[in-house]
């Protein structure tokens, strides 16, 4: 893989501040685009910008919107192996994919969903939401203490068969640690539990065979994987859509309507794609999945591995960051989450920006239920570096000299190094 | 000149350390809020109220900037040991005092502090407990 190749077809790569090139790292939350994707998009609104769907116009531009979004849609499909391009619905983002299952699930009440507790804000509050509504009940598996997958607890929660749906993220966002979905699947099958996998920080960064996991739902953005923003796609095995209820119902998901009768659904994945759509967008979604694919998404993960490897060893000499997850590289994938425990450096992302035009993300992440059940405290702060293919070692050794630079601050001598939990 | 005096200040909050840094396990009252527009400064204030008098107070930050953490510090000690009913008092003009400087920077940080604090009573006149 050609780093600086790759570079050349990403903009924003080549600018400058104060003489400076921006150094991206806050790919966790959204990546950069390619020219090839950019282009694609354009295409759509300089050559046939009309509307698609099943039940709209049917002229020249019109016929080309749809094959594009198809073709697409069809790239999604190969991209994830699944078996049918029916399986691949368009959905905003992870969030509405997460969503969209929670409310076409047929839940009774009293029956259990199952996440960790180390679930973005995207795959918690729609269950916490639905026990509200519907009266399910949440149930959350502490993870290990260096923030793995408990499989042993996973065993013993599965011996209540009212837990039907077990809904984990497959690589968290806020460590990079990746759950052993494999076996989780067969182990919840086995059971009779589905399960549902948010790949918001899986599928951009590794191979995610849909069929050899057998996983059942997967949701996913596209916008964290060299895609516009606001496109997401939702993986449903095609058996499931017989016991799944309509989500958003209106244009576009119906083959006919009456004043006095029920309307008639069109079949997935049309039925669960309501009103008019962000078509531009998918069509750039094809353009990024195409993208990838030619780059070999084993090779992107070894890439991100090494710069992690270099970020961790670089960062770990610093009495003042702890970092988050698993002390081996190789267990955080394309993510480097540390605490920053001296006082003051809550600023450390900002300084990192203002020095050397370096973009990271502060915060909780939306994993604020992590950080509230563990007491961290609130005066030290996270911060998180995450990686992408077209960050290169030398922006890594850029990173953790600035850091050092900034930690060597007389405005931080002396200082106390705080603790990271209360108590 | 300002400037410095903020990080000197900054820096005793740590050194001190202030006792108003922290958690204060038996708030009675509190409130957190982004404390100023367009920044990440995540102010938590904490108070037990006794009597309608503000007998303990603290405050926690998160991601704040050296200008925010010395605010709260100061709003601390000027409302620490008051009655309820003389916070109002507690405006611009008698924090820059014991400031001891005026800036609109800081004029900011304070209005965002003190928004806090006022939705910090607004949750103790209802009687929510303190959840934070």
């Amino acid at each position: 893989m050609d780093v600086n190749c790759i570079r050349d077809d990403f903009e924003p790569l080549s600018r400058e501040r104060n003489g400076k090139p921006p150094i991206y790292f806050d790919n966790g939350c959204m990546t950069l685009r390619p020219t090839p994707v950019i282009k694609a998009i354009c295409a759509y609104y300089t050559q046939f910008p009309a509307c698609g769907g099943a039940g709209r116009s049917h002229h020249w531009f019109a016929q080309e919107t749809n094959e594009r979004v198809e073709a697409a849609r069809e790239s999604i499909r190969r991209f994830l192996n699944a078996r049918a391009t029916e399986e691949i619905l368009f959905t905003r983002n992870t969030t509405e994919g997460i969503n969209l299952v929670a409310r076409t699930f047929p839940f009774q009440k009293g029956d259990v969903v199952l996440t960790t507790d180390k679930e973005h804000n995207s795959n918690l509050v729609p269950w916490q939401f639905l026990a509200s509504k519907v009266g399910i009940e949440h149930r959350a598996l502490a993870v290990n203490d260096d923030n793995t997958f408990d499989l042993n607890a996973l065993e013993r929660a599965l011996r209540d068969p009212r837990i039907k749906l077990a809904a984990f993220g497959h690589v968290s966002n806020l460590d990079g640690v990746e759950i052993p979905a494999a076996e989780i699947i067969q182990m919840c099958h086995a059971r009779g539990v589905q399960v549902l996998l948010d790949g918001a920080q899986s599928i951009p960064h590794q191979r995610v065979d849909a069929q050899a996991l057998g996983v059942d739902y997967l949701a996913f953005s596209l916008h964290k994987m060299c895609g516009p923003s606001g496109v997401g796609a939702l993986y449903v095995r095609r058996e499931h859509y017989a016991q799944m209820d309509n989500f958003l119902v209106g244009g576009d998901t119906i083959r006919d309507t009456w004043a006095d009768r029920p309307p008639e659904f069109l079949p997935p994945p049309y039925k669960y794609e309501a009103g008019l759509q962000d078509y531009g967008g998918r069509i750039g979604a094809g353009a990024a999945v195409e993208y990838l694919e030619k780059l070999d998404m084993d090779a992107i993960h070894r890439h991100e591995m090494g710069l992690n490897r270099c970020l961790t060893e670089g960062l770990s000499k610093y009495e003042e960051l702890e970092l988050i997850g698993p002390a081996d590289p190789a267990r955080r994938g394309s993510i480097v989450c540390f605490f920053t425990k001296k006082p003051g450096l809550g600023l450390l992302g900002d300084m990192l920006d203002e020095r050397a035009n370096i973009m990271v993300r502060s915060g909780m992440f939306c994993v604020n239920s992590w950080f509230n059940a563990r007491r961290i405290s609130r005066n030290v702060t996270a911060v998180r570096a995450s990686l992408y293919l077209y960050n290169t070692l030398d922006e890594c050794k850029t990173f953790v000299e600035t850091v050092g630079e900034i930690l060597a601050d007389p405005m931080f001598e002396g200082l106390p190094i705080l603790p990271v939990r209360e108590g | 000149m300002s400037d410095k005096v903020i990080i000197q200040k900054f820096r005793e909050i740590f050194t001190g350390p202030s006792p108003y840094l922290g958690k204060l396990q038996d708030a009675t009252a509190c409130a957190d809020a982004l404390a100023c527009r367009g920044s990440k400064d995540h102010l938590y204030l904490y108070a037990r109220i006794a009597e309608e008098r503000l007998k303990g107070v603290k405050f926690e930050c998160g991601m704040c900037d050296p200008e925010m953490l010395v605010t709260a510090d100061i709003l601390c000690r000027i409302i620490h040991g008051k009655r309820v009913d003389e916070l109002a008092g507690v405006d611009w003009p008698a924090f820059a005092a014991a400031l001891g400087f005026e800036s609109d920077d800081m004029k900011a940080h304070f209005d965002g502090a003190r928004k806090v604090l006022d939705t910090l009573l607004e949750r103790h006149w209802a009687g929510k407990p303190c959840e934070l």
